[in-house]
Protein backbone atom coordinates (compact mmCIF):
# COMPACT_ATOMS: atom_id res chain seq x y z
CA UNK A 1 0.00 0.00 0.00
CA UNK A 2 2.70 2.42 1.02
CA UNK A 3 4.74 1.53 -2.27
CA UNK A 4 2.01 2.44 -4.37
CA UNK A 5 1.27 5.98 -2.84
CA UNK A 6 4.96 6.71 -3.36
CA UNK A 7 4.75 5.29 -6.84
CA UNK A 8 2.25 7.91 -7.63
CA UNK A 9 3.76 10.46 -5.59
CA UNK A 10 6.55 10.03 -7.80
CA UNK A 11 4.96 9.51 -10.49
CA UNK A 12 2.81 13.11 -10.06
CA UNK A 13 6.54 15.00 -9.82
CA UNK A 14 7.88 13.48 -13.14
CA UNK A 15 5.21 14.12 -14.71
CA UNK A 16 3.80 17.53 -13.73
CA UNK A 17 0.65 18.42 -12.38
CA UNK A 18 -1.73 19.40 -15.25
CA UNK A 19 -0.31 16.40 -17.00
CA UNK A 20 -0.91 13.72 -13.88
CA UNK A 21 -4.50 15.03 -13.81
CA UNK A 22 -5.26 14.13 -17.38
CA UNK A 23 -3.72 11.72 -17.37
CA UNK A 24 -5.95 10.52 -13.76
CA UNK A 25 -9.17 11.46 -15.29
CA UNK A 26 -8.39 9.86 -18.72
CA UNK A 27 -7.93 6.76 -16.56
CA UNK A 28 -11.02 6.80 -14.71
CA UNK A 29 -13.16 7.72 -16.79
CA UNK A 30 -11.88 4.49 -19.18
CA UNK A 31 -11.83 2.71 -15.36
CA UNK A 32 -15.72 2.58 -15.45
CA UNK A 33 -16.20 1.11 -19.24
CA UNK A 34 -13.84 -1.30 -17.99
CA UNK A 35 -15.90 -1.93 -14.50
CA UNK A 36 -19.15 -2.65 -16.56
CA UNK A 37 -17.24 -5.08 -19.36
CA UNK A 38 -16.08 -7.22 -16.68
CA UNK A 39 -19.54 -7.24 -14.41
CA UNK A 40 -20.81 -10.15 -16.99
CA UNK A 41 -17.98 -11.97 -16.83
CA UNK A 42 -17.73 -11.69 -13.28
CA UNK A 43 -21.44 -12.97 -12.91
CA UNK A 44 -21.28 -15.96 -15.03
CA UNK A 45 -17.79 -16.72 -13.19
CA UNK A 46 -19.48 -15.92 -10.11
CA UNK A 47 -22.82 -18.16 -10.51
CA UNK A 48 -21.66 -20.71 -12.72
CA UNK A 49 -18.13 -20.97 -12.36
CA UNK A 50 -18.37 -21.20 -16.10
CA UNK A 51 -15.41 -18.90 -17.41
CA UNK A 52 -16.75 -17.46 -20.93
CA UNK A 53 -14.51 -17.77 -23.71
CA UNK A 54 -17.00 -16.20 -25.71
CA UNK A 55 -16.94 -12.66 -23.73
CA UNK A 56 -15.36 -10.60 -26.20
CA UNK A 57 -17.72 -11.77 -28.76
CA UNK A 58 -20.65 -11.30 -27.29
CA UNK A 59 -19.27 -7.70 -26.40
CA UNK A 60 -18.32 -7.75 -30.48
CA UNK A 61 -21.67 -8.70 -31.52
CA UNK A 62 -23.27 -5.62 -29.52
CA UNK A 63 -20.91 -3.23 -31.09
CA UNK A 64 -21.55 -4.63 -34.90
CA UNK A 65 -25.38 -4.40 -34.01
CA UNK A 66 -24.80 -0.70 -33.06
CA UNK A 67 -22.51 0.13 -36.29
CA UNK A 68 -24.51 -1.21 -38.40
CA UNK A 69 -28.16 0.42 -36.75
CA UNK A 70 -26.44 3.54 -36.69
CA UNK A 71 -25.10 3.24 -39.94
CA UNK A 72 -27.75 2.25 -41.82
CA UNK A 73 -30.14 3.88 -40.00
CA UNK A 74 -29.06 6.85 -38.65
CA UNK A 75 -30.16 5.56 -35.00
CA UNK A 76 -28.00 7.50 -32.15
CA UNK A 77 -25.50 4.92 -30.86
CA UNK A 78 -26.86 5.49 -27.45
CA UNK A 79 -30.65 4.63 -28.18
CA UNK A 80 -29.69 1.35 -29.70
CA UNK A 81 -28.64 0.21 -26.17
CA UNK A 82 -32.48 -0.49 -25.73
CA UNK A 83 -31.66 -2.71 -29.21
CA UNK A 84 -28.56 -4.43 -28.18
CA UNK A 85 -29.29 -5.43 -24.43
CA UNK A 86 -32.84 -7.01 -24.88
CA UNK A 87 -30.92 -8.94 -27.93
CA UNK A 88 -27.90 -10.17 -26.27
CA UNK A 89 -30.00 -11.45 -23.46
CA UNK A 90 -32.12 -13.10 -25.52
CA UNK A 91 -28.59 -14.44 -27.72
CA UNK A 92 -26.92 -15.71 -23.91
CA UNK A 93 -29.69 -17.39 -23.45
CA UNK A 94 -30.11 -19.30 -26.46
CA UNK A 95 -26.27 -20.03 -26.85
CA UNK A 96 -26.71 -21.19 -23.00
CA UNK A 97 -29.45 -23.61 -23.35
CA UNK A 98 -27.77 -24.82 -26.51
CA UNK A 99 -24.80 -25.87 -25.38
CA UNK A 100 -23.60 -24.84 -22.09
CA UNK A 101 -26.74 -26.14 -19.68
CA UNK A 102 -25.64 -29.77 -19.84
CA UNK A 103 -22.02 -29.19 -18.80
CA UNK A 104 -22.57 -27.11 -15.90
CA UNK A 105 -21.47 -28.53 -12.38
CA UNK A 106 -19.34 -31.02 -14.60
CA UNK A 107 -16.09 -29.78 -13.50
CA UNK A 108 -14.48 -27.21 -15.58
CA UNK A 109 -13.20 -28.51 -18.62
CA UNK A 110 -16.38 -28.77 -20.49
CA UNK A 111 -17.90 -25.37 -20.03
CA UNK A 112 -14.29 -24.32 -21.43
CA UNK A 113 -14.13 -26.30 -24.45
CA UNK A 114 -17.69 -24.86 -24.96
CA UNK A 115 -17.09 -21.40 -24.66
CA UNK A 116 -13.80 -21.34 -26.49
CA UNK A 117 -15.63 -23.15 -29.35
CA UNK A 118 -18.19 -20.77 -29.40
CA UNK A 119 -15.25 -18.07 -29.26
CA UNK A 120 -14.26 -19.53 -32.57
CA UNK A 121 -17.34 -20.25 -33.95
CA UNK A 122 -18.49 -16.64 -33.56
CA UNK A 123 -15.46 -14.62 -34.66
CA UNK A 124 -15.75 -16.72 -38.23
CA UNK A 125 -19.42 -15.84 -38.34
CA UNK A 126 -18.32 -12.06 -37.92
CA UNK A 127 -15.94 -12.25 -40.48
CA UNK A 128 -17.85 -13.90 -42.96
CA UNK A 129 -20.96 -11.69 -42.65
CA UNK A 130 -19.18 -8.09 -42.02
CA UNK A 131 -15.92 -9.01 -43.25
CA UNK A 132 -12.50 -8.21 -41.55
CA UNK A 133 -12.90 -4.49 -41.83
CA UNK A 134 -12.24 -2.33 -38.97
CA UNK A 135 -15.14 -0.56 -37.95
CA UNK A 136 -15.63 2.17 -35.41
CA UNK A 137 -19.19 4.17 -34.54
CA UNK A 138 -18.61 7.97 -35.55
CA UNK A 139 -21.20 10.31 -34.33
CA UNK A 140 -21.10 14.04 -34.76
CA UNK A 141 -20.54 14.76 -31.27
CA UNK A 142 -17.77 12.29 -30.66
CA UNK A 143 -14.71 14.60 -30.77
CA UNK A 144 -16.34 17.29 -28.60
CA UNK A 145 -14.59 18.21 -25.51
CA UNK A 146 -14.74 21.21 -23.05
CA UNK A 147 -12.01 22.59 -20.65
CA UNK A 148 -11.78 22.62 -16.88
CA UNK A 149 -9.04 23.62 -15.17
CA UNK A 150 -6.39 22.84 -17.55
CA UNK A 151 -7.99 19.21 -18.05
CA UNK A 152 -9.55 18.65 -21.52
CA UNK A 153 -12.33 16.07 -21.25
CA UNK A 154 -14.17 14.49 -24.23
CA UNK A 155 -17.83 14.60 -23.42
CA UNK A 156 -18.37 11.22 -25.26
CA UNK A 157 -15.77 9.40 -22.78
CA UNK A 158 -17.33 11.69 -19.73
CA UNK A 159 -21.27 9.96 -21.07
CA UNK A 160 -20.00 6.70 -21.34
CA UNK A 161 -18.88 6.68 -17.82
CA UNK A 162 -21.41 8.14 -15.88
CA UNK A 163 -23.81 5.55 -18.12
CA UNK A 164 -20.94 2.90 -16.65
CA UNK A 165 -21.12 3.77 -13.41
CA UNK A 166 -25.45 4.22 -13.65
CA UNK A 167 -25.72 0.07 -14.75
CA UNK A 168 -22.96 -0.81 -12.12
CA UNK A 169 -25.38 0.69 -9.20
CA UNK A 170 -28.63 -0.72 -10.73
CA UNK A 171 -27.11 -3.91 -11.04
CA UNK A 172 -25.92 -3.71 -7.39
CA UNK A 173 -29.06 -2.77 -6.37
CA UNK A 174 -30.57 -5.52 -8.48
CA UNK A 175 -28.46 -8.21 -6.64
CA UNK A 176 -28.71 -6.66 -3.67
CA UNK A 177 -32.37 -5.67 -2.94
CA UNK A 178 -34.65 -7.40 -5.85
CA UNK A 179 -35.56 -10.98 -4.98
CA UNK A 180 -34.09 -12.51 -7.50
CA UNK A 181 -30.93 -10.89 -7.11
CA UNK A 182 -31.43 -12.69 -3.52
CA UNK A 183 -31.64 -16.34 -5.42
CA UNK A 184 -28.64 -15.37 -7.34
CA UNK A 185 -26.26 -14.47 -4.34
CA UNK A 186 -27.98 -17.72 -2.58
CA UNK A 187 -27.36 -19.84 -5.68
CA UNK A 188 -23.50 -18.69 -5.28
CA UNK A 189 -22.83 -19.41 -1.85
CA UNK A 190 -24.48 -22.80 -1.83
CA UNK A 191 -26.37 -24.27 -5.05
CA UNK A 192 -27.35 -27.35 -3.29
CA UNK A 193 -28.90 -25.89 -0.25
CA UNK A 194 -30.83 -23.57 -3.02
CA UNK A 195 -32.07 -26.06 -4.52
CA UNK A 196 -33.41 -27.11 -0.88
CA UNK A 197 -34.79 -24.07 -0.35
CA UNK A 198 -36.88 -24.44 -3.58
CA UNK A 199 -34.86 -22.18 -6.02
CA UNK A 200 -34.95 -23.55 -9.44
CA UNK A 201 -31.49 -23.35 -9.74
CA UNK A 202 -31.01 -24.68 -13.28
CA UNK A 203 -33.47 -21.47 -14.38
CA UNK A 204 -31.04 -19.09 -12.05
CA UNK A 205 -28.32 -20.25 -14.09
CA UNK A 206 -30.10 -19.68 -17.46
CA UNK A 207 -31.24 -15.98 -16.11
CA UNK A 208 -27.69 -15.48 -14.80
CA UNK A 209 -26.08 -16.26 -18.07
CA UNK A 210 -28.85 -13.95 -19.97
CA UNK A 211 -28.45 -11.16 -17.83
CA UNK A 212 -24.75 -11.27 -18.04
CA UNK A 213 -24.73 -10.86 -21.61
CA UNK A 214 -27.05 -8.42 -21.33
CA UNK A 215 -24.26 -6.53 -19.16
CA UNK A 216 -22.24 -7.27 -22.65
CA UNK A 217 -24.87 -6.01 -24.49
CA UNK A 218 -24.64 -2.56 -22.40
CA UNK A 219 -20.84 -2.73 -22.66
CA UNK A 220 -20.35 -3.86 -26.06
CA UNK A 221 -22.70 -0.36 -27.26
CA UNK A 222 -20.31 2.15 -25.65
CA UNK A 223 -17.41 0.07 -26.58
CA UNK A 224 -17.96 0.21 -30.15
CA UNK A 225 -18.20 4.20 -29.26
CA UNK A 226 -14.97 4.56 -27.90
CA UNK A 227 -12.64 2.27 -30.00
CA UNK A 228 -12.56 0.73 -33.14
CA UNK A 229 -12.99 -3.01 -33.74
CA UNK A 230 -12.73 -6.02 -36.09
CA UNK A 231 -14.05 -9.99 -35.26
CA UNK A 232 -10.81 -10.98 -34.09
CA UNK A 233 -10.64 -8.16 -31.07
CA UNK A 234 -13.09 -9.96 -28.66
CA UNK A 235 -10.00 -12.05 -26.91
CA UNK A 236 -8.50 -8.97 -25.99
CA UNK A 237 -11.62 -7.57 -23.82
CA UNK A 238 -11.76 -10.63 -22.36
CA UNK A 239 -8.09 -10.74 -20.92
CA UNK A 240 -8.60 -7.15 -19.90
CA UNK A 241 -12.33 -8.07 -18.07
CA UNK A 242 -10.26 -11.07 -16.74
CA UNK A 243 -7.77 -8.90 -14.82
CA UNK A 244 -10.31 -6.66 -13.31
CA UNK A 245 -11.99 -9.53 -11.98
CA UNK A 246 -9.11 -11.68 -10.64
CA UNK A 247 -7.70 -8.33 -9.18
CA UNK A 248 -10.87 -7.84 -7.40
CA UNK A 249 -11.28 -11.26 -6.29
CA UNK A 250 -14.08 -13.54 -6.52
CA UNK A 251 -17.13 -13.19 -3.92
CA UNK A 252 -19.05 -9.33 -4.46
CA UNK A 253 -18.97 -6.92 -7.49
CA UNK A 254 -17.94 -3.98 -5.56
CA UNK A 255 -14.63 -3.84 -5.68
CA UNK A 256 -14.72 -4.71 -9.51
CA UNK A 257 -15.64 -0.85 -9.93
CA UNK A 258 -12.33 -0.01 -8.31
CA UNK A 259 -10.02 -2.53 -9.57
CA UNK A 260 -11.95 -1.18 -13.36
CA UNK A 261 -10.50 2.19 -12.61
CA UNK A 262 -7.29 1.26 -11.41
CA UNK A 263 -7.00 -0.89 -14.67
CA UNK A 264 -7.67 2.44 -16.34
CA UNK A 265 -5.46 4.61 -14.69
CA UNK A 266 -2.88 2.12 -14.78
CA UNK A 267 -3.38 2.05 -18.71
CA UNK A 268 -3.79 5.77 -18.62
CA UNK A 269 -0.21 6.39 -16.94
CA UNK A 270 1.77 3.39 -18.64
CA UNK A 271 1.19 4.17 -21.96
CA UNK A 272 2.26 7.41 -21.18
CA UNK A 273 5.44 6.31 -19.53
CA UNK A 274 6.31 3.59 -22.20
CA UNK A 275 4.62 4.61 -25.23
CA UNK A 276 0.57 3.66 -26.28
CA UNK A 277 1.71 0.82 -28.52
CA UNK A 278 2.37 -1.14 -25.20
CA UNK A 279 -1.23 0.44 -23.55
CA UNK A 280 -3.11 -2.87 -24.06
CA UNK A 281 0.14 -4.85 -22.39
CA UNK A 282 -0.36 -3.06 -19.21
CA UNK A 283 -3.70 -5.06 -18.08
CA UNK A 284 -1.71 -8.21 -18.84
CA UNK A 285 1.06 -7.19 -16.86
CA UNK A 286 -0.99 -6.29 -13.76
CA UNK A 287 -3.17 -9.87 -14.43
CA UNK A 288 0.37 -11.58 -13.84
CA UNK A 289 1.08 -9.79 -11.33
CA UNK A 290 -1.97 -10.64 -8.98
CA UNK A 291 -1.69 -14.06 -9.70
CA UNK A 292 1.98 -13.99 -8.60
CA UNK A 293 1.43 -11.88 -5.87
CA UNK A 294 -2.06 -11.58 -4.96
CA UNK A 295 -3.44 -15.06 -6.74
CA UNK A 296 -7.18 -14.20 -4.32
CA UNK A 297 -7.36 -11.11 -5.35
CA UNK A 298 -7.29 -7.71 -3.99
CA UNK A 299 -10.71 -8.13 -1.74
CA UNK A 300 -10.94 -12.16 -2.65
CA UNK A 301 -13.22 -14.64 -0.42
CA UNK A 302 -13.10 -17.77 -2.02
CA UNK B 1 -48.33 -39.45 4.59
CA UNK B 2 -44.50 -40.33 3.18
CA UNK B 3 -43.81 -44.19 2.62
CA UNK B 4 -40.57 -45.13 1.31
CA UNK B 5 -41.00 -48.50 -0.05
CA UNK B 6 -37.68 -50.81 -0.12
CA UNK B 7 -35.49 -48.30 -1.38
CA UNK B 8 -31.66 -48.92 -2.54
CA UNK B 9 -29.09 -45.89 -2.70
CA UNK B 10 -25.49 -45.83 -3.97
CA UNK B 11 -23.14 -43.63 -3.52
CA UNK B 12 -21.46 -44.35 -6.88
CA UNK B 13 -20.76 -47.97 -6.74
CA UNK B 14 -21.00 -48.46 -2.65
CA UNK B 15 -24.76 -49.77 -1.79
CA UNK B 16 -25.40 -47.10 1.28
CA UNK B 17 -29.26 -47.65 1.94
CA UNK B 18 -30.49 -51.98 2.00
CA UNK B 19 -34.05 -52.06 1.16
CA UNK B 20 -35.09 -49.28 3.42
CA UNK B 21 -39.02 -49.16 3.86
CA UNK B 22 -40.08 -45.85 6.10
CA UNK B 23 -43.08 -44.19 7.18
CA UNK B 24 -44.44 -41.08 8.82
CA UNK B 25 -48.10 -40.08 9.13
CA UNK B 26 -49.75 -37.16 9.74
CA UNK B 27 -48.62 -35.05 12.52
CA UNK B 28 -45.85 -37.84 13.35
CA UNK B 29 -42.46 -37.01 15.14
CA UNK B 30 -40.22 -40.03 13.84
CA UNK B 31 -36.67 -39.96 14.76
CA UNK B 32 -34.03 -41.97 13.40
CA UNK B 33 -31.20 -42.99 15.33
CA UNK B 34 -27.38 -44.61 14.38
CA UNK B 35 -24.42 -44.19 14.80
CA UNK B 36 -21.92 -42.54 12.07
CA UNK B 37 -21.89 -43.47 8.63
CA UNK B 38 -24.76 -45.55 9.32
CA UNK B 39 -26.73 -44.00 6.53
CA UNK B 40 -29.23 -41.72 8.17
CA UNK B 41 -28.20 -38.16 6.35
CA UNK B 42 -28.12 -40.54 3.43
CA UNK B 43 -31.44 -41.29 3.86
CA UNK B 44 -32.81 -37.96 4.17
CA UNK B 45 -30.99 -36.85 0.93
CA UNK B 46 -32.96 -39.69 -0.91
CA UNK B 47 -36.38 -38.02 0.22
CA UNK B 48 -35.53 -34.24 -1.24
CA UNK B 49 -33.64 -35.65 -4.12
CA UNK B 50 -30.24 -34.73 -3.87
CA UNK B 51 -29.52 -38.61 -4.25
CA UNK B 52 -31.95 -41.02 -6.35
CA UNK B 53 -32.84 -44.43 -5.16
CA UNK B 54 -31.68 -47.24 -7.72
CA UNK B 55 -34.45 -49.57 -6.77
CA UNK B 56 -37.53 -48.85 -4.51
CA UNK B 57 -40.13 -45.86 -4.53
CA UNK B 58 -40.98 -42.57 -2.07
CA UNK B 59 -44.45 -41.71 -2.06
CA UNK B 60 -45.37 -38.30 -0.72
CA UNK B 61 -49.55 -37.85 0.04
CA UNK B 62 -49.81 -40.65 -3.06
CA UNK B 63 -47.75 -39.07 -5.36
CA UNK B 64 -44.68 -40.75 -6.38
CA UNK B 65 -41.47 -38.32 -6.15
CA UNK B 66 -38.51 -40.59 -6.76
CA UNK B 67 -36.21 -38.80 -8.89
CA UNK B 68 -38.31 -35.98 -9.31
CA UNK B 69 -36.13 -32.46 -9.08
CA UNK B 70 -35.05 -31.38 -5.71
CA UNK B 71 -37.00 -27.59 -5.88
CA UNK B 72 -40.23 -29.10 -6.92
CA UNK B 73 -40.02 -31.61 -4.22
CA UNK B 74 -39.86 -28.45 -1.68
CA UNK B 75 -42.63 -27.31 -3.62
CA UNK B 76 -44.92 -29.92 -2.25
CA UNK B 77 -44.34 -30.10 0.70
CA UNK B 78 -41.23 -31.59 2.17
CA UNK B 79 -38.19 -29.36 3.61
CA UNK B 80 -34.71 -30.22 4.74
CA UNK B 81 -32.74 -28.43 7.44
CA UNK B 82 -29.32 -30.01 6.44
CA UNK B 83 -26.67 -31.82 8.78
CA UNK B 84 -24.01 -28.39 9.72
CA UNK B 85 -26.50 -25.70 9.08
CA UNK B 86 -25.23 -25.00 5.78
CA UNK B 87 -26.91 -21.48 5.92
CA UNK B 88 -25.92 -18.75 3.38
CA UNK B 89 -22.85 -17.05 5.18
CA UNK B 90 -23.11 -13.92 3.58
CA UNK B 91 -26.46 -13.62 3.08
CA UNK B 92 -27.80 -11.63 6.70
CA UNK B 93 -30.54 -13.20 8.49
CA UNK B 94 -33.63 -12.11 7.12
CA UNK B 95 -32.10 -12.64 3.28
CA UNK B 96 -31.70 -16.61 4.94
CA UNK B 97 -35.29 -16.72 5.96
CA UNK B 98 -36.74 -14.63 2.61
CA UNK B 99 -34.49 -17.32 0.31
CA UNK B 100 -36.40 -20.14 1.95
CA UNK B 101 -39.93 -18.52 1.15
CA UNK B 102 -38.77 -19.10 -2.43
CA UNK B 103 -41.79 -21.66 -3.50
CA UNK B 104 -44.75 -19.50 -4.79
CA UNK B 105 -46.83 -20.65 -2.82
CA UNK B 106 -44.82 -19.34 0.83
CA UNK B 107 -44.01 -16.22 -1.16
CA UNK B 108 -47.11 -14.52 -1.27
CA UNK B 109 -47.51 -15.55 2.52
CA UNK B 110 -43.90 -14.52 3.71
CA UNK B 111 -44.88 -11.81 6.19
CA UNK B 112 -47.03 -13.62 8.09
CA UNK B 113 -44.40 -16.65 7.98
CA UNK B 114 -41.77 -14.38 9.35
CA UNK B 115 -44.12 -13.26 12.21
CA UNK B 116 -44.54 -16.89 13.30
CA UNK B 117 -40.56 -17.70 12.96
CA UNK B 118 -39.68 -14.33 14.98
CA UNK B 119 -42.14 -15.68 17.47
CA UNK B 120 -40.76 -19.43 18.08
CA UNK B 121 -37.01 -17.37 17.72
CA UNK B 122 -37.17 -13.96 18.99
CA UNK B 123 -33.02 -14.42 18.75
CA UNK B 124 -33.62 -13.92 14.88
CA UNK B 125 -35.34 -11.08 14.83
CA UNK B 126 -32.75 -9.06 16.68
CA UNK B 127 -29.96 -10.22 14.53
CA UNK B 128 -32.34 -9.78 11.33
CA UNK B 129 -29.41 -7.39 9.60
CA UNK B 130 -26.46 -9.63 10.93
CA UNK B 131 -24.42 -12.05 8.25
CA UNK B 132 -25.73 -15.32 9.08
CA UNK B 133 -22.15 -16.59 9.01
CA UNK B 134 -21.24 -14.37 12.72
CA UNK B 135 -24.33 -15.83 14.70
CA UNK B 136 -23.20 -18.51 17.15
CA UNK B 137 -23.68 -22.25 17.00
CA UNK B 138 -27.00 -22.44 18.36
CA UNK B 139 -28.16 -19.41 17.03
CA UNK B 140 -27.29 -20.51 13.28
CA UNK B 141 -29.15 -23.67 13.77
CA UNK B 142 -32.23 -21.96 14.63
CA UNK B 143 -32.04 -19.77 11.06
CA UNK B 144 -31.48 -22.65 9.97
CA UNK B 145 -34.66 -24.34 11.21
CA UNK B 146 -36.10 -20.83 10.30
CA UNK B 147 -35.64 -21.00 7.10
CA UNK B 148 -36.71 -24.31 6.47
CA UNK B 149 -40.06 -23.68 8.50
CA UNK B 150 -40.56 -20.51 5.74
CA UNK B 151 -41.69 -22.85 3.16
CA UNK B 152 -44.60 -24.20 5.33
CA UNK B 153 -43.89 -27.34 5.12
CA UNK B 154 -45.36 -30.47 5.76
CA UNK B 155 -43.04 -32.34 6.39
CA UNK B 156 -39.76 -31.08 8.08
CA UNK B 157 -36.56 -33.21 7.71
CA UNK B 158 -34.18 -32.76 10.94
CA UNK B 159 -30.30 -33.77 10.10
CA UNK B 160 -28.65 -33.90 13.63
CA UNK B 161 -30.14 -30.86 14.95
CA UNK B 162 -27.91 -31.02 18.15
CA UNK B 163 -24.28 -31.54 16.44
CA UNK B 164 -21.86 -28.85 17.89
CA UNK B 165 -24.50 -27.46 20.29
CA UNK B 166 -24.23 -27.01 24.31
CA UNK B 167 -26.09 -28.96 26.39
CA UNK B 168 -28.31 -25.58 27.33
CA UNK B 169 -29.24 -25.11 23.93
CA UNK B 170 -29.89 -28.40 23.38
CA UNK B 171 -32.83 -28.21 25.80
CA UNK B 172 -34.11 -25.26 24.14
CA UNK B 173 -34.07 -26.91 20.70
CA UNK B 174 -35.52 -30.07 20.96
CA UNK B 175 -38.52 -28.21 22.89
CA UNK B 176 -38.78 -25.92 19.85
CA UNK B 177 -38.69 -28.99 17.88
CA UNK B 178 -41.53 -30.71 20.18
CA UNK B 179 -43.40 -27.30 19.67
CA UNK B 180 -43.06 -27.12 15.88
CA UNK B 181 -44.49 -31.17 15.74
CA UNK B 182 -47.65 -29.84 17.94
CA UNK B 183 -48.21 -26.78 15.84
CA UNK B 184 -49.24 -29.82 13.15
CA UNK B 185 -46.20 -30.36 11.23
CA UNK B 186 -44.75 -33.87 10.49
CA UNK B 187 -41.48 -34.34 10.74
CA UNK B 188 -38.28 -36.80 10.54
CA UNK B 189 -35.81 -36.41 12.79
CA UNK B 190 -32.13 -37.54 12.40
CA UNK B 191 -29.70 -37.63 15.45
CA UNK B 192 -27.10 -39.50 17.37
CA UNK B 193 -28.14 -38.02 20.46
CA UNK B 194 -30.65 -40.80 20.88
CA UNK B 195 -31.75 -40.23 24.15
CA UNK B 196 -33.19 -36.82 23.57
CA UNK B 197 -34.45 -37.93 19.95
CA UNK B 198 -36.11 -41.32 21.56
CA UNK B 199 -37.60 -38.42 24.11
CA UNK B 200 -39.87 -36.77 21.95
CA UNK B 201 -40.72 -38.75 19.30
CA UNK B 202 -43.61 -40.92 18.27
CA UNK B 203 -42.14 -43.48 16.93
CA UNK B 204 -38.23 -44.47 16.12
CA UNK B 205 -36.65 -46.18 13.44
CA UNK B 206 -32.70 -47.43 14.13
CA UNK B 207 -30.20 -48.05 11.15
CA UNK B 208 -27.43 -49.80 10.82
CA UNK B 209 -24.84 -49.94 7.92
CA UNK B 210 -27.60 -48.64 5.66
CA UNK B 211 -30.83 -51.40 7.11
CA UNK B 212 -33.26 -50.67 9.57
CA UNK B 213 -32.78 -53.05 12.36
CA UNK B 214 -35.70 -51.62 14.85
CA UNK B 215 -38.74 -49.64 14.80
CA UNK B 216 -41.10 -49.37 17.42
CA UNK B 217 -42.62 -46.09 19.82
CA UNK B 218 -40.40 -44.18 21.06
CA UNK B 219 -40.94 -44.38 24.95
CA UNK B 220 -40.75 -48.70 24.19
CA UNK B 221 -37.11 -48.32 22.38
CA UNK B 222 -35.81 -46.08 25.53
CA UNK B 223 -36.80 -49.04 27.18
CA UNK B 224 -35.30 -51.47 25.06
CA UNK B 225 -31.93 -53.40 26.45
CA UNK B 226 -30.25 -53.85 22.76
CA UNK B 227 -31.14 -49.77 22.37
CA UNK B 228 -29.62 -49.08 25.97
CA UNK B 229 -26.50 -50.64 25.33
CA UNK B 230 -25.71 -49.71 22.09
CA UNK B 231 -27.08 -45.91 21.64
CA UNK B 232 -27.75 -45.20 25.80
CA UNK B 233 -24.65 -45.45 26.83
CA UNK B 234 -26.09 -47.78 29.93
CA UNK B 235 -23.51 -50.82 30.22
Amino acid sequence: MVSVIALCAGGALYVGGATFTQLLLGGVLVGGLYTVTALGLALMLGVMKILNFAHGEFLILAAYMTFWLSRLMGVDPFITLAVTCPTLFLFGMLCYRVTLSRTVRKGFDQPVVVTFGLMLFLQNVYTLLWTGNTRAVLTSYSTNTFIVGGVTITILRLVVFILSIAAVLIFHIFLSKAYFGKLIRATMQDYEVAELQGVNTSRVYLLAFGIGSALCGFAGTLISLMYAFEPSVGPLYLLKSLTVVVLAGMGSFLPLALTGVIIGIAESFGSFLVGGGFRDAIPFVLFLLTLLLKPKGLFGRY
Amino acid sequence: MLKIEDIDVYYGQLKVLHDVTLTVGERELVAVIGSNGAGKTTLLKSICGLLKPQKGHIRFRGADITGTPTHKIVESGISYVPEGRRLFPYLTVIENLEVGACISRARKEMKETLKTIYQIFPILKERRDQLAGTLSGGEQQMLAIGRALMSRPELLLLDEPSLGLAPVVIQKLFQTIKAIQEEGTSMILVEQNARQALKICDRAYVIETGKIILEGAGQDLLRDERIRKAYLGVR
